[in-house]
């Protein structure tokens, strides 16, 4: 191996001096209370002690030097030389902190900060040296330094390349074999990370390797497809080789030594003898023989071919357990205990707590559930932000919640387990719970609602995850940022998870976050709609059901979408693929069966309408080019064994306009304020959005499915700006544009087209025939507010 | 075709790829293009605008294929044996379909080229910006 740079060297010990950081965060409080404080002394002094030495090695003297006073302290309290108490405990979490910013700073590439040292420094000292002076009285300073670090080293555990500060050196036996004694800087080739049966690797590595056994785990399942397919089709063969051997034997029978009596035999040899004399042969005996032999010659290579098919099957099948036990090894090397991630939220659940003026007791469960690093990674800012509710909405303060008969102390806890190929993890708290009217009054307030909405609890509950949604009364340090529940709800659906709460009035909330417990390899349902394949991942998804009668519609005016689905007794929300991309065509279209995939989307379940559903695979997920990956509804893509592009759908972004519009009903919404837009457009999604978008700005939409109804529209209301489809049925838009200018009172109404054609010609046809503005879809909503600022219905920034 | 073979022009001059769709001719800067590749199979994307037409599957990877006959004012073009350009910009390859087979060009550099395609501003102005919906 090369060298290794310093650079790299700092990279290996920022990643671990975080994992040490929070190992000694975590457990430097529970000294306090702790009933028998050897296990915890003994996991925190290594973890100082190999930070320690890792700092040391990266040149960071003074963290080195910080975390060497920490293991002093440590020691001593192990060799109970010094009692625990409170106020050592803050000693040593001043002394982590320090350390924490110091690494913070060198991760921001900055130097490290020596005079954090200063403002502990003289108590340490001080500590230490009365330790120092009872150490003497024992056996001598020297001794016990040797015999301390000897401990320390056999305390080791870590994976570390280990060395010692060079002043240590001259004590040091046990690292002769890592560092020659007579060099002062350590060599660094000869620290290569051998150590022990551990070796380090970069973690881009392993994904590589991820990404490739992964290639070889979706060929090897298209191969076992293939394999299985043939194995049907020799056994078909083998069936029928037989059944035409049967024939051919039967016909031999009768036929290879008959004789014909009415045969005129040409050759006149054969007149000499009687017809009991010679075996005479006919062109049909002949015919008859040589079929038989063929067919025996077949049938003995058909018994060859299906031997080695067997054998080869078995091969097969041996490759699958080699692959299948090689990606569950490799699996495992990038799997980690989720408790490492639950106690990364100790210290900011007591600081939160803090702020708050709240006592919050934080508790976990289920550490040692295995999650994919990748995942495990993207989890932690959305938790951050759901304890950070609990404690600032949920956890009531100490009056309260005596007053209420709860203990004083309120509890938030995690907990985490594996449910199939899913992880589980529940954060709860034992605080007020959600106030389902607040919300609702929020919601309407919002105008996210109409205010006589009926909804139920669940859905009422869904609000919470709506984009912009928030009940914080006023932007405090804790919560209420305007980001909410929606950005945790997508941070989460990103890695393919979902969240779901419960709560009850006065006893608290749960959040339960399902996610796949590996990301690299995803278990996924494939189905087609209008031919084309598509996959969900399984971990979306709650149910299959197949449905035999032509669904409900819900839509009084008989337009395509808002169907719903009879599921386990009531009836859910259910959408066709082709109402979400007009594109794809019909599906199936009027076919009166198919199959409904029910998702649970943000508390609520929802229903896509699909034609067929086939079996569960395993794919390799791959993120979407960048230059589609605006295209929210995927998430991504996947490539089956026989090279098809499958398209992964979120359904999440196919359903969270619904669980939005639940009771919107664009065109009744009452306000008298505001400006008026008509929205012109045959697809009732895009009715939808539009109404949705121009709601949240204040103004008042009025809507028209072709150019003949909007021109009817605009008999009865007076509006201030079109916003117009180009291709539409009954009357298109060009002709739409045409006879808005042709009428005087009209002529001034400025037209927005917002069509999918984005070709010049259309464009330059619609802006001659009068159109003010020409939009194409997808359209930007930054765009569309530009155009509502220029013709005065959005106000400038 | 590899990136190797893709001529190289004297100091002074620089070398463009010429594709057709259509009646029209574009250029791209040579350097820019990775790979020239048959079209055996193509994906439909649904929900994306109508100049994506379809998605390649190219070594693990999709590479969308852009219908320039929809960005500009093109006749619609037949596309009967396209080819297309896959191009490197931002770190990601996009596709140009052409009707003809790409070739190479080189002018000195201080000759001003026509129908150019930047494709850095190209990706900026028709990449799939964020939205909540797909929809036609």
């Amino acid at each position: 191996m090369g060298k290794i740079e310093k650079t790299e060297l700092v990279e290996y010990f920022l990643a671990e001096a975080e994992d040490y950081l929070n190992v000694l965060g975590f457990g430097i409080p529970q000294l306090e209370n702790a009933v028998d404080r050897t296990p915890i002394l003994e996991e925190l002094f290594r973890a100082a002690h190999t930070l320690k030495g890792a700092a040391a090695i990266v040149k960071l003297t003074a963290t080195s030097h910080i975390a060497h006073r920490l293991e002093d302290i440590l020691e001593a309290f192990r060799n109970k030389r010094l009692v625990v108490s409170r106020d050592t405990i803050e000693l040593l979490m001043l002394m982590l902190d320090a350390i924490a910013k110091m690494i913070g700073d060198i991760a921001e590439g900055k130097e490290e900060d020596q005079s954090v040292e200063e403002k502990f420094s003289g108590r340490v000292q001080e500590l230490l040296d009365s330790l120092d002076e009872a150490a003497e009285t024992d056996i001598g300073l020297d001794m016990a330094e040797e015999e301390v670090e000897q401990k320390r080293e056999t305390a080791e555990t870590a994976v570390v390349p280990e060395v010692v500060e060079p002043k240590e050196a001259s004590v040091d036996t046990i690292q002769a074999p890592v560092m020659t004694t007579e060099a002062a800087e350590p060599k660094k080739e000869e620290m290569e990370y051998s150590f022990g049966n551990f070796i380090r690797l970069e973690l881009h590595k392993i994904e590589d390797m991820f990404n490739l056994i992964g290639e070889v785990t979706i060929l090897k399942n298209h191969m076992l497809k293939k394999t299985k397919h043939a194995g049907d089709l020799s056994e078909e063969v083998l069936f029928a080789g037989k059944r035409l051997l049967e024939e051919v034997n039967r016909f031999a029978e009768r036929h290879s030594y008959s004789i014909n009596d009415n045969t005129k035999y040409v050759d006149p040899l054969f007149s000499e003898f009687g017809e009991l004399e010679f075996d005479r042969y006919d062109e049909q005996n002949i015919f008859s023989r040589k079929v038989q032999e063929l067919t025996e010659d077949i049938a003995e290579a058909m018994k060859e071919l299906m031997g080695f098919y067997e054998t080869f099957q078995d091969d097969v099948k041996s490759l699958d357990r080699v692959v299948n036990h090689l990606r569950s090894d490799l699996s495992d090397s990038r799997m980690m205990d989720i408790g490492r991630l639950f106690q990364r939220f100790a210290r900011p659940v007591k600081e939160m707590a803090r702020e708050a003026g709240k006592k919050v007791d934080f508790q976990i469960s289920g550490q040692s559930t295995k999650i994919d690093r990748v995942i495990f990674e993207k989890l932690f800012d959305p938790f951050m932000h759901m304890i950070r509710n609990s404690i600032g909405h949920g956890i009531e303060n100490s009056e309260e919640r005596v007053s209420k008969g709860k203990k004083g102390e309120g509890l938030i806890s995690l907990s985490a387990k594996r449910e199939g190929i899913n992880i589980v993890i529940e954060l709860s708290d034992d605080g007020a719970g959600i106030n389902t009217g607040r919300i609702m009054e929020e919601a309407v307030k919002q105008g996210l609602v109409a205010h006589d909405a009926k909804l139920s609890r669940e859905e009422i509950l869904s609000l919470i995850f709506l984009n912009g949604f928030s009940t914080a009364t006023e932007t405090d340090m804790t919560s209420g940022r305007g980001v909410g529940m929606n950005a945790v709800r997508n941070q989460i659906a990103n890695i393919n998870g979902t969240i779901e709460l419960s709560t009850e009035t006065g006893k608290g909330t749960i959040f339960r976050i399902r996610v796949p417990s590996s990301m690299a390899i995803t278990n996924v349902i494939v189905f087609t709609y209008a031919s084309m394949e598509f996959v969900i991942p399984t971990s979306l998804i709650e149910e299959v059901v197949q449905y035999e009668q032509p669904l409900e519609t819900t839509q009084s005016d008989g337009s395509e979408g808002g169907l719903t689905v009879d599921y386990r007794g009531t009836s859910i929300y259910a959408k066709k693929l082709s109402e979400v991309f007009h594109v794809v065509g019909n599906g199936r279209g009027e076919k009166k069966d198919g199959f409904v995939i029910v998702c649970s989307v943000s508390n609520k379940k929802v229903g896509l309408i699909v034609d067929d559903v086939f079996m569960q695979e395993e794919a390799i997920i791959k993120p979407i080019n960048q230059f589609l990956s605006g295209l929210s509804i995927y998430s991504g893509i996947t490539i089956s064994g026989d090279g098809r592009v499958r398209l992964v759908i979120n359904p999440l972004k196919i359903f969270e306009d619904e669980t939005g519009a639940v009771a919107i009903t664009p065109t009744e919404v009452e306000s008298d304020e505001g400006r008026r837009v008509l929205v012109v457009d045959d697809s009732l999604s895009v009715r939808k959005y539009l109404s949705a978008f121009f709601l949240a700005r204040n103004l008042k939409v009025f809507t028209a499915s072709n150019g003949s109804e909007a021109l009817k529209e605009l008999e009865q209301t007076e509006v201030d700006l079109i916003v117009a489809d180009l291709e539409m049925p009954v009357m298109h838009g060009y002709e739409l544009v045409t006879r808005i200018r042709a009428i005087e009172k009209f002529r001034h109404i400025p037209i927005i087209v917002l069509t999918s054609r984005s070709a010049g010609k259309h464009k330059e046809k619609a802006l001659e025939l009068g159109a003010d503005e020409y939009m194409v879809k997808p359209f930007e909503e930054s765009a569309m507010e530009d155009a509502l600022r220029k013709y005065a219905l959005l106000q400038s920034h | 075709m590899k990136q190797e073979e893709i001529p190289q022009g004297a100091a002074n001059q620089k070398t463009f790829c010429v594709f057709g769709v259509g009646e029209r001719e574009f250029l791209l800067a040579a350097e820019e293009v990775r790979e020239i590749v048959d079209i055996s199979r193509i994906f439909p994307i649904p929900g994306a605008p109508d100049y994506i037409y379809g998605a390649l599957p190219l070594r693990g990877k999709i590479i969308p294929a852009v219908d320039l006959s929809k960005i500009y004012p093109i006749e619609k073009p037949a596309f009967a044996n396209p080819k297309l350009l896959i191009v490197g910009v931002e770190n990601e390859n996009i596709g140009f379909l052409s009707e003809t087979s790409p070739f190479f060009v080189t002018f000195d550099d201080d000759i001003l080229v026509d129908d150019l395609i930047d494709t850095k501003s190209f990706f900026e102005t028709y990449r799939i910006k964020n939205m909540g919906y797909g929809k036609n």
